[in-house]
């Protein structure tokens, strides 16, 4: 294959995941997975035993919607507005970043401070922790963004 | 970037609301364009120079921060 058409083909794949988003209804619908999630998550905490792969369940659930609320168009979208998701994405990136980094030492200072046994284990951030994050960040400050637009 | 787009607008005589629906934008991107806030796309622009029957060049000025 020539190269010429080798870039040709990179590009429109690249161009394929340029504007990946979903319709407008997909966010009411990411709202109500994550308002289903968080309930069922609490309602699982009196559960006995607290199933360990239900809770994961939810979780990721709870992501998915968050995902859903984030990469739905909005109703009214023009160049501004997606401008200024692409600004809250770059936003939540580093944020999260820096949470990553720093969070779980703070939280370490906190449990020293208080007296707390068991420290170490306070050290580890999971994946939901990190993704949750993220995605709040990015959809609140993009809110923002567009409230002060 | 400074813009003259509020003149421009009084001119044809065209609410921010008129002149977005007319380039296919919402009213508050049209706010921020005036308000020198957001610099629109070349896009946008030339919908603009289509609208206010003008080169770019007229209504869209480059500043000393540019």
């Amino acid at each position: 294959m020539k190269m010429k058409t080798i870039l040709e083909c990179e590009r429109k794949q690249l161009k394929k995941y340029e504007n990946l988003n979903l319709p407008n209804s997909y966010k009411k619908l990411g709202l109500a997975i994550v308002v289903i999630g968080f309930l069922s998550l609490i309602i699982l905490r009196f559960v006995e035993g607290e199933p360990e792969l239900l809770r994961d369940l939810f979780r990721k659930g709870i992501l998915v919607g968050l995902l859903f609320v984030s990469i739905s168009r909005d109703k009214e979208e023009d160049e501004l507005t997606i401008n200024l998701k692409h600004k809250s994405y770059v936003i939540a990136f580093i944020f999260t970043v820096i949470y990553a980094v720093v969070q779980p030492y703070i939280t370490y200072g906190i449990a020293t401070v208080i007296g707390k046994e068991n420290k170490e284990s306070l050290i580890e951030l999971g994946d939901f922790q990190v993704l949750f994050f993220m995605l709040i960040i990015q959809i609140m400050y993009y809110k923002l963004l567009k409230y002060n637009r | 970037m400074e813009n003259t787009i509020k003149v421009e607008r009084a001119i044809l005589g065209l609410t921010q609301d008129d002149l977005a629906k007319r380039i296919g934008v919402s009213r508050q991107t049209i706010n921020s364009i005036e308000a020198n806030r957001y610099v629109p796309s070349t896009v946008l622009s030339l919908k603009l120079s289509l609208v206010f029957n003008k080169p770019v060049n007229d209504f869209f000025k480059l500043s000393d921060k540019d």
